[in-house]
């Protein structure tokens, strides 16, 4: 057994959120078991009751500073459902290119700024130096373009909601204002250039992918169910559609209404973490497990149903049936079909004319006591359930977010790279940044899963059969 | 209604990056002094006026031929109350790196690695001393605010970089 040892590292890690992973070893000094806590706590569900509806897209796209828009627009979705209204097309087109713009940004960030230190420098590399910085340092102009990328969505989202965090736009009904022709033609012109650096990052990862085959397959993957909203083509939908799930043989074993989730989807409660762990009910907990987000839509869906995004799907596809179905390391893969799927939608709206109409909202008073918005944010299923008096104030609130969803497949992520790279009591710093890249793979946004506040932040500790603490990795 | 989107003047040598929540009350200085400054130099193309929630790495590409930059923030004005104008030096070693905050010592590190510009870099620094929810200043931001929105008036005046004096 090893001496009880602290590591720290600094710089901090590249998540979007607060928490701490704890890996417990048995008498041998190897992994008896790992956990991943979410250790803050916010508490939206209880005080948004008593608000009015109205005011939900505004207080609820609060939870997060990356991706307000998703917040904003399932809340609307919900809404619109309370009043029981139908938008108006022009509303709809711009509500979802918004939300390209969301995903062409979250993306970009994630993949240049988060995720491509460990795949372009390496798991073992200079933590100093395996960052955003390094990467600056070895690519300088892919570095560049990555910047460029995450600005060009948030263009997007600023030219709809006027800022490009926190916009006022989607509201119950529609949209706060309709689109310039001047903006539409702005915009335009930035997509040859967001198309390059897409595809350039898109062949970097297919490539690294190619070349390290074997980590992949050996890198936390295993089978669980996939969930993602599909059109009625089965084609990936992150707007609107239906719920679908698939087992990771790729039978479609529940395809609902999002109104009708909770037929579907429970939620189970652990005194070691303040995140949720929700499952897929018929199969009970923890059993039911299912995973959201970029892998889990890519595995989920028929198709994308755009040109470029589909080519990528075909190839991608081609990988994910080798044996790589479940590897965690593919939702980087997928992440950027994704971000090229985006960026073909939000060139399709904006060319055409119907997106400068001027009918952006409906009006109407609320008819019904419930209301269900469910979308595809970046991080996955993202879902907003109001219920709300006859004078229209919230009365119940149930948010499920995408890092919600994937709850219990991060633990299990966890537990197999500590698994596979802990043994003797034994370790290193790039075995504990691979745990870390384990939860990575699928950028949880940890102020989203407990809908917080402060500084980001992760702890990694390792504690021998008696508890003890034997080592600690903490990024602050 | 629709928000004002930030925009930019083209080519300056000087840029001012004032950044803050206006949603968390006095941390909404930058905005404040930003805004009062773009009220005051109008149309004067060498000094750029940059207002947003928070210091972006999106801005780099805009400022990259700048000479100097002034980076203006709310601080907590606990125990000392006067402004403070102090050198930003760039540094990226240690770089806590999320995406949710940046330094304006590392935005300038970033700046010369990325771009090979290392401008005159002031950071002034306001004290506020009421961040809750709220959009309004307390009165003794709004006083520091505007004696900060002076003084780099003053600054830019008296270095020859602005062609607009104090009013």
């Amino acid at each position: 057994m090893t001496t009880a040892t602290k590591i720290t590292i600094n710089p901090i890690s590249r998540l979007e959120g607060h928490g701490k992973v704890t890996i417990h070893l048995d008498s041998q000094g190897e992994v008896d078991e790992a956990f991943f806590h979410i250790t803050q706590f916010r508490g939206y569900e209880h005080f948004c009751q008593g608000r009015p509806f109205e005011e939900m897209p505004i207080i609820t796209q609060r939870i997060c500073g990356i991706c307000p828009v998703s917040h904003q627009l399932a809340s609307a979705k919900a809404c619109d459902a309370i009043c029981g209204v139908t938008i108006p097309e022009t509303a709809a087109r711009l509500r979802e290119l918004i939300h390209m713009g969301q995903f062409i940004q979250s993306h970009a960030l994630h993949f240049f700024h988060l995720a491509s230190p460990d795949l372009l420098l390496g798991w073992d590399s200079d933590p100093a130096k395996r960052n955003v910085v390094g990467v600056i340092e070895a690519a300088p102009e892919l570095a560049k373009k990555g910047i460029r990328l995450r600005k060009f969505g948030q263009d997007i989202i600023s030219a709809l909601g006027g800022k490009k965090i926190h916009p006022a736009f989607a509201v119950p009904g529609g949209v706060t204002n309709a689109l310039p022709q001047g903006a539409r033609d702005k915009l335009l012109a930035g997509f040859p250039e967001a198309f390059e650096t897409a595809q350039a990052a898109l062949g970097i990862i297919r490539d690294w992918v190619g070349q390290h085959a074997d980590e992949v397959r050996g890198f936390a993957n295993f089978p669980s169910h996939y969930a993602s909203l599909v059109d009625a083509a089965g084609n990936i939908q992150l707007y609107d559609g239906d719920m679908r799930i698939r087992s990771h043989e790729g039978a479609t074993v529940a395809q609902f209404k999002p109104e009708t989730y909770l037929d579907y989807i429970a939620e189970q409660v652990e005194p070691w973490s303040y995140m949720k762990f929700p499952f897929f009910k018929p199969q009970g907990y923890p059993d039911g497990v299912y995973r959201v987000g970029p892998l889990a839509r890519l595995n989920a869906v028929d198709a994308m149903g755009t040109p470029k995004a589909d080519e990528a799907f075909q190839v991608f596809r081609q990988n994910a049936q080798n044996g790589l179905k479940g590897a965690s390391l593919l939702y980087h893969y997928a992440r950027l079909i994704e971000l090229m799927y985006a960026l073909e939608k939000a060139q399709a709206f904006l060319e055409d004319d119907r997106i400068c109409g001027k009918a952006v909202r409906s009006t109407a008073a609320p008819v019904n006591p419930e209301g269900v918005g469910i979308i595809e944010a970046p991080r996955g299923t993202l879902i907003h359930h109001y219920g709300a008096d006859a004078h229209g104030m919230i009365n119940k609130v149930n948010l499920i977010v995408a890092t919600g969803h994937n709850n219990i497949g991060m633990n299990r992520a966890v537990t197999l790279v500590a698994k596979a790279h802990i043994h003797n009591g034994e370790v290193s710093e790039g075995m504990l940044n691979r745990v870390e890249g384990a939860i990575r793979c699928y950028d949880p946004c940890l102020s989203c899963a407990t809908h917080a506040l402060g500084q980001m932040q992760l702890t990694i500790e390792v504690r021998d059969i008696t508890g003890r603490c034997i080592a600690r990795l903490e990024r602050a | 209604m629709m928000m004002k989107t930030d925009t930019f003047i083209a080519s300056p040598t000087c840029w001012i990056i004032a950044y803050g929540n206006p949603q968390r009350g006095d941390d909404g200085i930058g905005r404040f002094v930003g805004e009062k400054l773009r009220r005051h130099f109008g149309h004067e193309t060498n000094v750029g006026i940059c207002i947003l929630p928070q210091l972006d790495l999106a801005l780099l590409e805009e400022v990259q031929g700048a000479d100097h930059l002034i980076f203006v923030d709310a601080r907590m004005g606990e125990g000392d109350k006067g402004l403070q104008w102090s050198l930003v030096e760039a540094e990226l070693n240690g770089w806590a790196l999320g995406s949710h905050h940046l330094k304006p010592s590392v935005f300038l590190g970033l700046l010369q690695l990325l771009y090979e510009c290392s401008p005159a870099a002031w950071l002034v620094s306001v004290p506020g001393s009421r961040f809750d929810f709220e959009e309004q200043l307390s009165t003794e931001a709004r006083r520091n605010a505007e004696h900060a929105a002076a003084q780099i008036v003053d600054w830019l005046w008296i270095n020859r970089i602005a062609n607009l004096g104090p009013k």
